[in-house]
């Protein structure tokens, strides 16, 4: 039907694979929290597609970088929730 | 090596090779689009354009250079060659027998398109050159070699590509 | 002498020398006319070969009426011409310019014997391969919808001398709602069998009130007995089961080694059309399409042969015809994509626009940037994984046919920017195509919302939906198809590019609205907030969605609960198309799961439904524990059935494609070795056809159906059907079982007390194909 440019999805898939030899060195450990990285950025491929971004990768890490953003703030607020009085 | 092999005016050249070159192709796009404008036909619906963003590193000065054309049937093939002007930006045809395969258009009347697409080609080459790639049908026919025949006849140079065997990643003790 | 008659125009198709018409008069009374008609073909070029072209034809046996003319090619390069007044008197230009054309010089080709015109177009074509031709394969009967504004039972008013019509004027259009219809007499044709299976041995004759059996081994009695039917009750449709692919050929085989004939044709001059079985490409799947027998003055209607009879029957296959102005006989089998193509020849000859016979054009250059953003499909969010409760389900009605219609989208209609504004000019042929039918899909739908639950015309006019539906559905895939005449990437990019900004514009809304999105889905989006539970709580934001994308919009329903599925191999990965859910009014929506596939063996299917039944039944999402409870009891009840052996055979099949030549598999998927085994019982099976087998222990594994000797139902696989049922069973009550426990591990037990998860090896992960994802959601044209 006319699509040639591979979809966000495939993308993704291709530049996680891209990676395999950089996770494979690591210990098992850090494999699973690389891997934690890589399906926090799945959550945003719609706005990668839409993003039209010449280098998809700089997508997924903002992507990346979001999640563990949102991660920090949630752990803020419960960390004020349980230490009131701290600033 | 592959992008050792630069558009000359007043020729063009003939890839000829399995799939995969493709890839290959497409980073012998961004080198090109390094050096100047670049007109690319895609045959074969296979212009992966963030292969060649990332060979290019993104910048948008190259990848607004090289413009892209597709075409989904062998008439339409004949159709864009038709309506590509002869100025001095080279070509790139990725792919151009791809359409040329579909057995729903007779043999003859795919020769004649072909024929038809190489005066153009012709008309093109004199103002910057360019390069052309083809790859081998998924099931071989004698017409499929006719049109490669009719190709070859007309480019300057044919370079065929074997398919690399993967080598044995060898255990280095040191 | 002067006759008039009205009644249905319901057969038309080339005779010798003119064409014929059948017409089912109001007085009861089949009648056969004949019609002069003439058909046109288009040829362009170099004037010196559009002269030796001309003295060519002048040359050939068939007759023809020649002359030079100028007429539109929407796709030509403009050009700008001055009208010829101008030319002679030297005038000016008048100060606004003129107005650019897309006129082309052509050489008519006026062929005076409509059955003529395809042989001298096939010798002008070989003759002449380098000319540009128009309107050079478009039947007859469209042709002649064209000219006179009719269409397949259109109500007409005909004059006539003797057998010869002198004019003939439609009393009714394709888009009324509830046309005055047709007293069609329909006979029945049913073999005792499916004869793919085995052998049948009688036939079932039905009519009226009549039914009986003619056994198939006394051919004379049996013939005897059809050719009387057919004379006494001269039907108009003969519907069969497998009357293409075998019952037909087989009574037209018994009639030639018997010497006796049978009216089949009404039109005894005609043959019976015989079309052989082919297999094609489109879009990389396989499609199969079978053999075909068609008649003259009659139809013949194979319901196991008819595209999407199951989704509208009859009455959808007429309303087809009437929309696409195709022969009934035609709409039955077509894909809707044809349909399409129909209508927009119809609307390009009737404004003499001309119909190129290759669709030559390709696309203009794109900057690879300009490639990167505009490449893509509708928007396809990844949504929020769990159960959500009073979810609002929002779709855009229509959303791409209704774009190309409002921002007037067309291949010859040059764009304007992509700020959800209209194209300026004239409307294109695709608009002006699509805005009847989008019409009357919008009148049938508001008309269903207010007929009552027990209203007869229900039926018939959900029939109709479906076939308008399916039309729809296929336009916009059509737009972008490089074989359509009228069709254009860029146009295809357009309209997918204003679809992502208008259900951006949605989402934009919804969130100045304070509502949380779930998830969107091309043309659809899942909206929640608090306190928002009844339809009358969405209309504010439907309002404003409406007014800032221009689009109408409407509410699927308000959910008790839905869950969004996470992927089957990482459920912290989401997935866009695989969702369950129960509106407020009870009714389930379903998209994805193994219920929704078509490989699904029956019983796994009905116990995933059943299960949704059970939970559906839960007032609201916080009374979900005791469904749950019940819902595992009877899954646990169904598993228990599956392992005593007393589920029937039927209801384990699997039904899988066949996707390529056998010899082509380097390890043959279980389709590919049942399919083996079929072809050893003597039946033969082509790529694109489905095959069903059951999974047997050991080698090979499946056991084919079809196939005469019934199946030892010792040898079925139970252990992979238990994992098969284990799997859907969780995919339903896994996520409902986190919600109800309150997402604590330790309160998850497993479902069924023995563990039996084992790896299904291949063809266990099945691929989803193209029409296991839900209808509507074949707007999503990305890669999976």
């Amino acid at each position: 039907m006319g699509r040639t440019l591979p979809s966000a999805a495939v993308a993704f898939q291709q530049e996680e694979a891209a990676f395999a030899r950089f996770r494979r060195v690591l210990r098992r450990a850090d494999q699973l929290a690389l891997d934690d990285l890589f399906v926090s950025a799945r959550r945003h491929l719609a706005a990668a597609q839409y993003a039209s971004h010449a280098l998809p990768f700089e997508v997924f890490l903002l992507a990346m970088l979001l999640e563990e953003h949102k991660e920090v703030m949630k752990l803020r607020e419960r960390m004020e929730n349980l230490l009131p009085g701290e600033k | 090596m592959i992008t050792a092999i630069e558009p000359k005016a007043g020729s063009w050249v003939l890839l000829v090779g399995p799939r995969n070159l493709n890839s290959t192709m497409l980073d012998a796009i961004a080198h090109f689009g390094e050096g100047g404008s670049l007109r690319v036909l895609d045959g074969g619906n296979r212009f992966n354009a963030y292969k060649v963003a990332r060979a290019a590193r993104g910048r948008p000065e190259v990848l607004n250079r090289i413009t892209v054309s597709r075409a989904f049937t062998c008439y339409q093939v004949l159709s864009l060659l038709e309506s590509t002007p002869s100025i001095p930006v080279p070509f790139v045809i990725l792919d151009l027998l791809s359409t040329f395969y579909d057995e729903s258009v007779q043999g003859k009347e795919r020769k004649r398109l072909l024929r038809a697409c190489i005066a153009h080609l012709k008309r093109l080459e004199h103002a910057a050159g360019g390069v052309v790639s083809v790859h081998p049908p998924a099931i071989p026919s004698q017409t499929a070699v006719e049109l490669l025949c009719q190709l070859q006849a007309s480019a300057a140079d044919t370079y065929f590509i074997q398919p690399a065997a993967p080598a044995p990643e060898p255990m280095r003790l040191f | 002498m002067m006759q008039v008659v009205t009644g249905w125009l319901f057969d038309v198709y080339p005779n010798e020398t003119n064409l014929t018409l059948w017409v089912i008069g109001e007085d009861g009374k089949r009648y056969r006319f004949v019609q002069n008609f003439t058909a046109t073909i288009y040829a362009a070029g170099p004037s010196a070969r559009l002269r030796t072209l001309w003295r060519w034809l002048q040359a050939q046996a068939v007759r023809v009426h020649l002359s030079r003319l100028e007429r539109t090619d929407v796709f030509a390069e403009p050009s700008v011409i001055r009208p010829a007044h101008m030319l002679y008197s030297g005038a000016e230009a008048p100060a606004g310019g003129l107005t650019p054309s897309r006129l082309v010089v052509v050489l008519a080709v006026e062929v005076l014997q409509p059955s003529k015109l395809d042989g001298l177009f096939r010798s002008m074509v070989n003759a002449f391969p380098d000319l540009t031709y128009y309107d050079a394969d478009i039947s007859m009967p469209l042709r002649h919808a064209a000219v006179f504004g009719v269409f397949p039972l259109a109500r007409c008013r005909l004059e006539v001398r003797g057998e010869m019509v002198a004019s003939i004027i439609p009393l009714d259009t394709p888009w009324d709602l509830e046309p005055v219809a047709a007293p069609l007499r329909i006979m029945s044709l049913e073999p005792d069998c499916n004869p793919a299976r085995s052998d049948p041995k009688a036939i079932t004759v039905s009519y009226g009130r009549v039914s009986y059996s003619l056994p198939l081994e006394k051919k004379v009695p049996l013939l005897a007995a059809l050719r009387a039917d057919l004379m006494r009750y001269d039907p108009d449709v003969i519907l069969t089961s497998w009357g293409d692919t075998w019952l037909i050929p087989t009574l037209m085989e018994i009639c030639k080694t018997s010497g006796f004939a049978l009216p089949l044709n009404r039109d005894e001059s005609q043959i019976v059309v015989e079309r052989k079985e082919h297999t094609y490409f489109s879009y990389g799947q396989i499609v199969y399409r079978g053999r075909q027998v068609q008649l003259r003055g009659r139809w013949h209607l194979d319901r196991h042969n008819a595209m999407l009879w199951n989704d509208y029957g009859m009455d959808g296959v007429l309303e087809m015809a009437r929309v696409t102005r195709q022969p009934v006989q035609d709409a039955a089998r077509l894909s809707p994509g044809t349909g399409i193509s129909s209508m927009q020849f119809i609307t390009a000859l009737q404004k003499s626009i001309l119909i190129p016979w290759h669709k030559n054009q390709a696309e203009t250059p794109k900057t690879a940037m300009e490639l990167m953003r505009s490449d893509m499909g509708g928007m396809v969010y990844q949504p929020t994984v769990g159960l959500h409760r009073d979810v609002g389900g929002i779709d855009f009605v229509s959303m791409y046919p209704g774009i190309m219609v409002r921002f007037n989208i067309s291949p010859e209609v040059p764009r304007a920017g992509s700020d959800l504004e209209p194209a300026e000019g004239e409307p294109g042929i695709v608009p002006v195509t699509l805005a009847p039918l989008l019409n009357k899909r919008l009148a049938l739908k508001s008309a269903l919302l207010t007929l009552q639950r027990w209203d007869c015309r229900r039926p018939g006019f959900q029939a109709l939906a479906s076939a308008h539906k399916w039309l729809l559905v296929t336009c916009f895939g059509y737009l972008g198809y490089k074989n359509a005449r009228f069709g254009r990437i860029e146009a295809h990019e357009a309209v997918t590019a204003y679809g992502r900004e208008a259900l951006l514009r949605a989402k934009e809304a919804a969130e100045d609205l304070d509502f949380e999105i779930l998830h969107m889905y091309v043309d659809g989006l899942w909206v929640h907030k608090d306190g928002c539970k009844k339809p009358a709580d969405f209309e504010a934001l439907l309002a404003d969605i409406s007014e800032r994308t221009g689009l109408p919009i409407s509410l699927d329903g308000v959910y008790r609960w839905v869950v969004f599925l996470p992927s089957r191999l990482d459920e912290r990965v989401p997935v866009a198309n695989r969702y369950f859910g129960v509106f407020h009014d009870g009714s389930i929506k379903v998209r994805g799961i193994e219920a929704r596939r078509r490989d699904t063996a029956p019983f796994i299917a009905e116990t995933q439904m059943a299960i949704l039944e059970i939970l559906a039944q839960a007032p609201d999402a916080d009374h979900l524990g005791a469904a749950f409870l019940k819902a595992q009891a009877y899954a646990r009840k169904r598993m228990e059935t599956l392992c005593t052996g007393r589920v029937p055979a039927e209801k384990l099949l699997v039904a899988q494609k066949l996707s390529r030549e056998l010899g082509e598999y380097s390890s043959p998927s279980p389709a590919a070795r049942a399919v083996r085994q079929l072809q050893a019982a003597g039946k033969v099976i082509r790529p694109g056809q489905r095959v069903r087998f059951l999974y047997t222990r050991g080698k090979p594994g499946v056991r084919a159906w079809d196939v005469p000797e019934p199946p030892d139902t010792r040898s079925l696989d139970v252990k992979r059907y238990q994992t098969l049922l284990t799997r859907a069973v969780e995919t339903v009550l896994e996520s409902i079982s986190q919600s109800v426990n309150g997402g604590n591990e330790d309160n998850q037990r497993t479902l069924f007390p023995v563990k039996n998860a084992e790896p299904l090896g291949e063809g266990g992960t099945q691929r989803l194909d193209e029409e296991s994802i839900s209808k509507e959601n074949s707007f999503v044209n990305g890669r999976a």
